[in-house]
């Protein structure tokens, strides 16, 4: 089970191991250093023992001192010499056994003891001697009480040795604890050390590494994605700041995401608003195109025919047939007025069926030529066609083509006063063919040739000549040309007569 | 001495039925297909009433109108508009320009002399 805690908690938690830490390589210290202590004492204690044993044979060497003495110098007073020390040995005896505790050590004192007693009585029979320099049973003694001492004396030395080796042995062993010691010590405080590192470096990662996703996060954030989220959510401080970093993210989001929605459903509002304007607009321009496009050939039959009717003037065959003219060009104008509305309409929903089929482009222009020449030729204007004999057949709706190249040829003638129409054809680039019609009317001016295509558009030509007209041609001819794929465009320089242009692909380009 | 009347209006057509008339009522007819020969036949003519389109190519009836109107020495020539469409002019605009009446078409030709007899009248 992991166990969650907080920051804090992180921290307590670290400082109280750190602390029991130390009071246990305290402890460990503690009683390393009282079993050094002990040894130490140990040792003390020993080294006394071997003083005291030392100076035993001190005292047993100067205690043969005096009755050496009285047998060369036969000084009564020696005798006093020799009780003192012997005292003195006796105390010093009785001292060193309290001291002593090995076994062996007991039973030297004791012997010593023992041989203090003999070298007691030898040195009363030499101190009883009346006559003692030079003495021989003197002499005789002496050499016994030199024997005893010297034999105690090596007794002494023996222990000695052996005490030293102990001794020896203690501090060795005491070198030994304290090198043991030294070494838990030292353990103790690197595992202590290797504890709170690791517990600090992970508590740091802990931290940093929560801290650095945030980080990233915010960036992420800052550059625009909303959506980014703290996943691995601790249970500590920089968990609750993971949380409340998510909980700002996801507001900012659900915000962001109103205001676009916002925005977009403005901008559709918008749009549709001047999409509402502009089709009032039209629909203005439409009324007003189609009440003119009606009236004023409606006034021209009325009143035609009523002259005609009434008998007015002259009432001549010449002046009937005159009028009847007119009433007939305004029929004609009515007519098609009538079919570019409903011809247009019907392409503007898409409801004209087109027969696209095998075709020769430059038969389509032959055939207008037979048409439109005439018109031409009335108005003063040649009419000239320019055949590229080399066009692949392509396909499409003859009729329908027909139709676009009459409006652009009825354009030109329409607003050329003088010089020609000419039409052209020709292969252009790899896929497409390409239809021409050039005049040398008025032309186009510049501002208005964006517009030309647009429906009811209509700019006369600005030489105060006004013609009849829907302003539905280009639109009708611009799409009949996207229903094949095509494009149509112009070209022109106002005063220099303008070249409408359209292109049919070749082949259909698949995909 | 028969009254002078101007026709100005871009179709031929619409020109030719209404001189005829005009002058078979006795008026003596002069014509103009755009704005700017009707400006200048104005001052070439003295004409002593204007039939005027609304709809021209070169300029619009109403500025036509109006420049007549402001000028000192056309003041007092009455304008007639003609028009194919009530709603390319507003009512509003048809006051400002000063125009003396307003013929929609198609028209009955009886109305036509009736107003521009009635207005050549009240000019004298
Ligand atoms: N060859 C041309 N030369 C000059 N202006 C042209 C030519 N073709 C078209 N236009 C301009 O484009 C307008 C729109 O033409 P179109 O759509 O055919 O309508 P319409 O012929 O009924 O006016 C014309 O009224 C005219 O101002
Ligand atoms: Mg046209």
């Amino acid at each position: 089970m992991k166990i969650k805690l907080t920051m804090g908690g992180k921290l307590v938690l670290i400082l109280s191991i750190v602390l029991l830490m130390l009071v246990s390589a305290g402890v460990i210290g503690k009683i390393a250093i009282d079993r050094v202590s002990e040894s130490g004492r140990e040792v003390l204690k020993e080294s006394e023992e071997i003083e005291a044993i030392q100076k035993m044979g001190l005292v047993i060497q100067r205690l043969i001192m005096p009755p050496n003495d009285y047998l060369v110098h036969g000084r009564k007073r020696e005798y006093g010499y020799f009780e003192g020390l012997l005292q003195k040995n006796k105390k010093h005896l009785a001292a060193c056994k309290k001291r002593v505790s090995a076994p062996r050590e007991t039973q030297l004192l004791h012997e010593v003891g023992g041989s203090l007693e003999e070298i007691n009585k030898l040195a009363l029979k030499i101190f009883s001697l009346e006559d003692p320099i030079g003495n021989e049973e003197g002499a005789k003694l002496m050499e016994d009480m030199d024997a005893i001492a010297d034999m105690s004396i090596s007794k002494i030395d023996d222990v000695l040795a052996e005490a030293r080796k102990e001794k020896m042995e203690y501090v060795a062993e005491s070198k030994k604890v304290e090198i043991k010691s030294e070494r838990v010590i030292l353990v103790v405080i690197s595992v202590m050390l290797a504890g709170i590192l690791t517990w600090g470096f992970s508590f740091v990662r802990s931290i940093t590494r929560p801290v650095g996703e945030l980080i990233a996060l915010t960036e992420k954030v800052a550059e625009g994605d909303l959506t980014a989220r703290m996943h691995d959510l601790s249970n500590d401080e920089i968990g609750t700041l993971a949380r409340s970093f998510n909980r700002m993210a996801r507001r900012l989001y659900e915000t962001t995401v109103s205001i676009e929605d916002l925005k977009k459903e403005m901008a559709a509002r918008k749009k549709a608003e001047i999409e509402a304007q502009e089709a009032v607009a039209i629909k203005t321009q439409f009324i007003s195109m189609v009440s003119h496009e009606l009236r004023t050939p409606l006034t021209a039959i009325k009143e035609s025919i009523n002259i005609v009717f009434e008998g007015v003037g002259s009432d001549s065959i010449e002046q009937s047939k005159n009028f009847l003219g007119i009433a007939k060009r305004s029929v004609d104008r009515l007519a098609r007025l009538i079919d570019d509305v409903l011809n247009f309409h019907k392409l503007e929903l898409g409801k004209v069926d087109f027969n696209i089929e095998e075709n020769d482009i430059n038969k389509a222009v032959r055939e207008i030529k037979e048409m439109m020449q005439p018109v031409a030729i009335e108005k003063g204007l040649k009419f000239i066609i320019d055949l590229d004999e080399n066009i692949p057949k392509i396909k499409f709706d003859k009729d329908k083509i027909i139709q676009v190249m009459s409006n652009l040829v009825n354009n030109s003638i329409k607003f050329t006063e003088d010089g020609s129409v000419t039409v052209t054809t020709a292969v252009e680039g790899d896929n497409t063919v390409r239809v021409s019609v050039k005049d040398t009317g008025c032309g186009i001016s510049e501002e208005n040739i964006p517009k030309l295509f647009q429906k009811f558009e209509q700019f006369g030509d600005g030489n105060g000549r006004k013609t009849g007209g829907t302003g539905l041609g280009l639109s009708i001819s611009r799409e009949i040309i996207m229903k094949h794929k095509g494009k149509i465009w112009a070209e022109s320089t106002w005063g220099e007569g303008a070249t409408f242009h359209f292109v049919l692909p070749i082949r259909e380009k698949r995909g | 001495m028969s009254k002078k009347i101007l026709v100005v209006d871009d179709e031929p057509d619409i020109v030719q039925v209404v001189s005829f008339r005009l002058r078979n009522a006795g008026y003596d007819v002069v014509t103009a297909l755009s704005g700017r020969k009707g400006l200048d036949l104005v001052e070439s003519e003295r004409p002593d009433l204007i039939l005027l389109d609304l709809r021209l190519p070169d300029i619009e009836g109403y500025d036509i109108c109006e420049k007549l109107k402001n000028d000192e020495k056309y003041k007092s020539i009455p304008v007639v508009l003609l028009t194919a469409s009530i709603i390319s002019g507003s009512v509003k605009k048809l006051e400002s320009s000063g125009a003396d009446d307003c013929i929609l078409k198609p028209f009955d030709y009886e109305d036509l002399l009736e107003i521009v007899g009635k207005l050549i009248k009240k000019a004298k």
